[in-house]
C-alpha cells in the first residue's frame, strides 16, 4: 500500500493540472489571433462588405445623391445593358485595357526577373530601381507623365522627334489615348510582378538545372520545360491579381484624359465615379459596380477552372 | 410658367411675403434657439480656391466675423473649383457639409431643388439690419430659385475678352477697342496675327468645355435653352455657325492654341498665364489670378460681336447657410459679415471679383492696379457696350454639364464635326430637361 501510494500517478495529477492551463493558453492564442485579426476584419466589414452588400441593394433603386431613393427594380440594369451607349464604350476601354496591361507587364514582369535574378554586382539596385514606380502614388505619376506626353514640348514627342519621328497628340488623339495610359501603367505595375516571379524564381531548386544540364537541355529547354512549370503557380497567382487590378483602372484617366477625347478613355471605375459623384446618381452607379464585379467574377472563375490545365504545384 | 426673369423683380417685400409661412416653420424647426452672441460656437466654411492669395481673401473675412461676434469662430474649408461640387454632393448626402456653403449661381437651381440650403427669407425678414437691396438683381436672381433666396452674393460678373497688351505691343498688333466691341471677323485678324505656331504663340485659347461657348453662341444669334426650359435649340444654323466658328479657329485655321489636356479646369488660364497666348475669356474674379501670376500687362474688353452683337453672360457666387446646421443663427449672423459691404469691399480690392453689392464696388476700381479698363465691367452689366444676360441653367445642370464637357471636347480636338456632336448631344440635353422639369415641379 504505502509502495503503490508513493508511486506518483503523473497521468493524472499532471493532467488535472495541465488541462485549464493548455485551455487558458487556448484561449490566450485564440484571443491574440482575434485582435490581430480583428482590426484588418472590422476594416474590412466596414468599407468593404457593407458597401458591396448596400451598393447592390441601392442598385434597384433611382437614387438622386440629395434626394433620396426610389425603388426601380431592374431599370437600372435594363438602361445599362441596352440603352447606354457610354457603358458600352467603358466596357470596351476596360477589356481592351486589361488585356493589353496583363499580357505586357506580366510578360515584362517575367523578362526583368530573369534578368535581375542573375547574381551579378549592383543587382540589388536594379530591382529597387524597378519597383520604385509600382510604390510611387498613381496620381503623382499621371501629373508627371501628362508633361512627358505633351505633344510638342513632352521628353517623348522630343525624344521621338531626335530620331526623326513626328510623335502624336498622345492624350488628346482617341487613338493614341489609350495606348498612352497603358504604357504608363505597365511601367507603373511591371515592377510589382517582377518581385512576385523573382520570389518564384528563386524557390526553384538549382538541382533540377544541375540535373537538366547533365542530360544536355538547352537554355532554352530549361526555361521551358523547368522555369515555366515551377513558375506556374506564381505565374496564376499574378495573372489573377493583375486582371483584377486591370478592371478597376481609374486615377490614370481621371488625371490624365478625364476620361477623354469623347469617351476615348472612360473606364468603368472612371464612369461609375462620373454617374455617382458627379452626376449625383449612386442607383445607376451601384448598377455599373455590379456589373463591373460580375465581369470581374466570371474572369476570375475562369482562371481557376483552367488552372488546373497549367498549374503545378509539384 | 413662371421664368427666372420674374425672380429678377424680387425686391424685398415680396421676399419677405413670400416667405412668411416659411418663416415659421423654419424657427419652429430649428429648434432651441443657439443664444449666437453668448456661447461660443465654431462654424466650418467651405469655399473652393485656387490659389495662396485667393485663401487669405477669405481667410480674412472668417477672421472678421470673431472680431464682429468674438464667441464665432469660422474655419475655412478649401477645395479646387472643379472638385468641389463632387464634395459638397457627397457632404451633404451624409450630412457633414459646412455650416456655411459657397454656392455659384450656376448650380443653384442643382442644390435649391434639391433642399440643400435655407431659405434666407425668414432671417431677413426677422433682422432690420440687412438690406437684401443693395446686391445686384442679376446675382439676386441667380441665388435666387423658384422666387426665394438662397444666398447672399460676393461676387458677380460678365465674361470679358482679356488680352495680353504686351504681345499685341510686339507683334505690332492694334489693340481692341474698349468701348466698341470688334467684330468676329477683326477678332480673327488680329489673332492670326499674333500666332506663330512654330514658337508656340497663338491668337486666342478656349477651355474644351461647354459653358465657354455659351457667349459665342449667343453673340451668333443662337440658344441654348429655349425659354420654357424644356428644349435645348443648340442644333439650330446659327448655333452651329457659332460653334463652328469658335472650334475652326484651333482645328482650321490655327489661330488658337491646340488644346493639350483635357483634365485640366485651369488649362485656358493657364496657357494664357504663360503669356503666349494674345486673348482669353474670363470672368472679372480672375483678376486677383492675373495680377499675380501673369508676367505680362493685361486689360480688358467686351467679347467680339457676332452676327447677335456681343452678348455674354453674367455669373456670380455667394454663400448660403446649410439646411442641416444646427447653429443656422450664428451662421446667419458670419454669412452677414462676410458678405457685408467692407466685406465685399476688402475681396473687391483684392480683385477677387466684382463685388455683388452696389455700395461696394468703389473699391473694385483701383487705379493703380491692372486692367485698365475696368469700366467695362459695369459698362457690359449696365449692358451699355454690350448684352450680357444671367447664365441660365438647370435642376439638372450638374449632370448636363458633365456630359456636354465630355461629349464636346472631340470637336476642340478635331476628331468629330460640331454637326455630329450636337446631334448626338441634343436627344440627351433634351432628356434632361424632361427631369428637370420633373424637379421643377416636385
Amino acid at each position: 500500500m504505502a509502495s503503490r501510494a508513493t508511486v506518483p500517478r503523473p497521468a493524472e495529477t499532471p493532467r488535472t493540472e495541465l488541462a485549464p492551463r493548455s485551455w487558458r493558453q487556448r484561449d490566450h492564442e485564440t484571443l491574440a489571433a482575434y485582435l490581430f485579426l480583428g482590426p484588418n476584419i472590422i476594416g474590412f466589414l466596414i468599407f468593404t462588405a457593407i458597401p458591396v452588400v448596400a451598393a447592390l441593394v441601392i442598385a434597384f433603386y433611382d437614387w438622386d445623391l440629395l434626394l433620396g431613393a426610389k425603388f426601380i427594380g431592374l431599370e437600372n440594369f435594363r438602361e445599362l445593358l441596352f440603352d447606354d451607349e457610354n457603358f458600352r464604350a467603358a466596357f470596351v476601354n476596360t477589356m481592351v485595357f486589361t488585356v493589353a496591361n496583363v499580357a505586357l507587364s506580366v510578360a515584362i514582369g517575367l523578362a526583368i526577373a530573369l534578368l535581375v535574378n542573375l547574381s551579378l554586382r549592383g543587382m540589388v539596385l536594379f530591382r529597387s530601381i524597378f519597383l520604385l514606380p509600382y510604390v510611387t502614388v498613381t496620381v503623382a505619376l499621371s501629373l508627371v507623365w501628362k508633361w512627358l506626353y505633351l505633344p510638342e514640348v513632352g521628353l517623348i514627342n522630343q525624344t521621338l522627334g531626335l530620331v526623326g519621328i513626328d510623335g502624336p497628340r498622345w492624350l488628346t488623339d482617341s487613338t493614341w489615348a489609350m495606348p498612352a495610359l497603358i504604357f504608363l501603367s505597365v511601367w507603373k505595375t511591371f515592377g510589382y510582378n517582377m518581385v512576385l516571379f523573382l520570389a518564384g524564381l528563386q524557390n526553384i531548386p538549382e538541382h533540377l538545372y544541375d540535373a537538366a544540364k547533365v542530360d544536355g537541355a538547352s537554355a532554352a529547354q530549361r526555361f521551358r520545360d523547368i522555369t515555366l512549370p515551377m513558375l506556374s503557380p506564381t505565374m496564376f497567382f499574378v495573372v489573377v491579381i493583375s486582371i483584377i487590378g486591370s478592371f478597376q483602372v481609374f486615377d490614370q484617366a481621371l488625371v490624365m484624359t478625364a476620361g477623354g477625347p469623347g469617351t476615348a478613355t472612360t473606364t468603368l471605375v472612371l464612369y461609375i465615379y462620373q454617374r455617382g459623384f458627379q452626376s449625383g446618381y449612386m442607383g445607376y452607379a451601384s448598377s455599373i459596380a455590379w456589373a463591373l464585379f460580375a465581369v470581374v467574377f466570371v474572369f476570375t472563375v475562369i482562371q481557376f477552372r483552367i488552372q488546373r490545365r497549367w498549374v503545378s504545384y509539384d | 410658367m413662371k421664368t427666372r426673369q420674374d425672380a429678377f423683380r424680387l425686391n424685398r417685400r415680396s421676399l419677405v411675403a413670400g416667405s412668411a409661412a416659411a418663416a415659421g416653420a423654419a424657427a419652429m424647426s430649428r429648434g432651441p434657439r443657439v443664444r449666437a452672441q453668448d456661447a461660443p460656437v465654431e462654424l466650418r466654411w467651405s469655399m473652393w480656391a485656387a490659389t495662396e492669395e485667393e485663401i487669405a481673401v477669405w481667410e480674412d473675412l472668417a477672421a472678421d466675423v470673431t472680431i464682429a461676434h468674438p464667441n464665432i469662430t469660422v474655419t475655412l474649408e478649401t477645395t479646387s473649383f472643379a472638385d468641389y461640387w463632387d464634395k459638397l454632393q457627397t457632404q451633404l448626402a451624409s450630412g457633414t457639409e459646412a455650416d456655411i456653403v459657397a454656392m455659384q449661381s450656376l448650380r443653384m437651381p442643382v442644390f435649391a431643388a434639391r433642399d440643400a440650403l435655407r431659405p434666407l427669407g425668414p432671417f431677413v425678414e426677422a433682422d432690420p439690419d440687412v438690406n437684401p437691396d443693395d446686391f445686384f438683381e442679376p446675382i439676386r436672381n441667380g441665388l435666387s430659385f423658384k422666387d426665394e433666396m438662397y444666398a447672399f452674393g460676393y461676387d458677380l460678373g460678365p465674361i470679358m475678352l482679356f488680352y495680353n497688351k504686351d504681345l499685341f505691343e510686339a507683334k505690332g498688333v492694334e489693340p481692341p477697342s474698349a468701348t466698341e466691341p470688334m467684330t468676329w471677323e477683326v477678332f480673327k485678324e488680329k489673332a492670326t496675327a499674333l500666332t506663330d505656331a512654330a514658337a508656340g504663340e497663338y491668337g486666342y485659347v478656349i477651355q474644351p468645355g461647354f459653358t465657354g461657348t455659351i457667349p459665342w453662341i449667343w453673340s451668333g444669334g443662337g440658344e441654348y435653352l429655349n425659354a420654357e426650359e424644356t428644349e435645348s435649340p443648340i442644333d439650330s444654323p446659327e448655333a452651329l455657325a457659332a460653334l463652328n466658328f469658335v472650334v475652326g479657329m484651333i482645328t482650321e485655321e490655327k489661330i488658337a492654341a491646340p488644346i493639350t489636356d483635357l483634365a485640366n479646369a485651369q488649362f485656358a488660364s493657364e496657357a494664357f498665364y504663360s503669356g503666349k497666348v494674345g486673348m482669353a475669356q474670363n470672368g472679372p474674379w480672375e483678376f486677383v489670378n492675373m495680377r499675380s501670376k501673369a508676367p505680362f500687362a493685361f486689360d480688358v474688353v467686351p467679347l467680339p460681336a457676332g452676327p447677335g452683337g456681343s452678348v455674354t453672360w453674367v455669373a456670380g457666387s455667394g454663400f448660403g447657410i446649410s439646411n442641416t446646421t444646427p447653429n443656422a443663427d450664428a451662421a446667419w449672423l458670419a454669412l452677414k459679415v462676410i458678405t457685408s459691404t467692407e466685406s465685399l469691399m476688402k475681396t473687391a480690392a483684392a480683385g477677387r471679383g466684382y463685388p455683388a453689392r452696389q455700395s461696394a464696388v468703389p473699391s473694385f476700381i483701383d487705379p493703380a492696379a491692372p486692367p485698365e479698363n475696368v469700366a467695362v465691367v459695369e459698362g457690359i452689366l449696365a449692358n451699355e457696350m454690350a448684352q450680357s444676360r444671367f447664365l441660365q441653367t438647370t435642376t439638372t445642370w450638374q449632370e448636363t454639364e458633365v456630359m456636354l464637357t465630355q461629349d464636346f471636347n472631340p470637336i476642340f480636338l478635331g476628331e468629330q464635326t460640331v454637326e455630329e456632336v450636337v446631334a448626338n448631344v441634343k436627344p440627351k440635353f433634351d432628356d434632361l430637361l424632361e427631369r428637370h422639369q420633373e424637379l421643377l415641379n416636385r
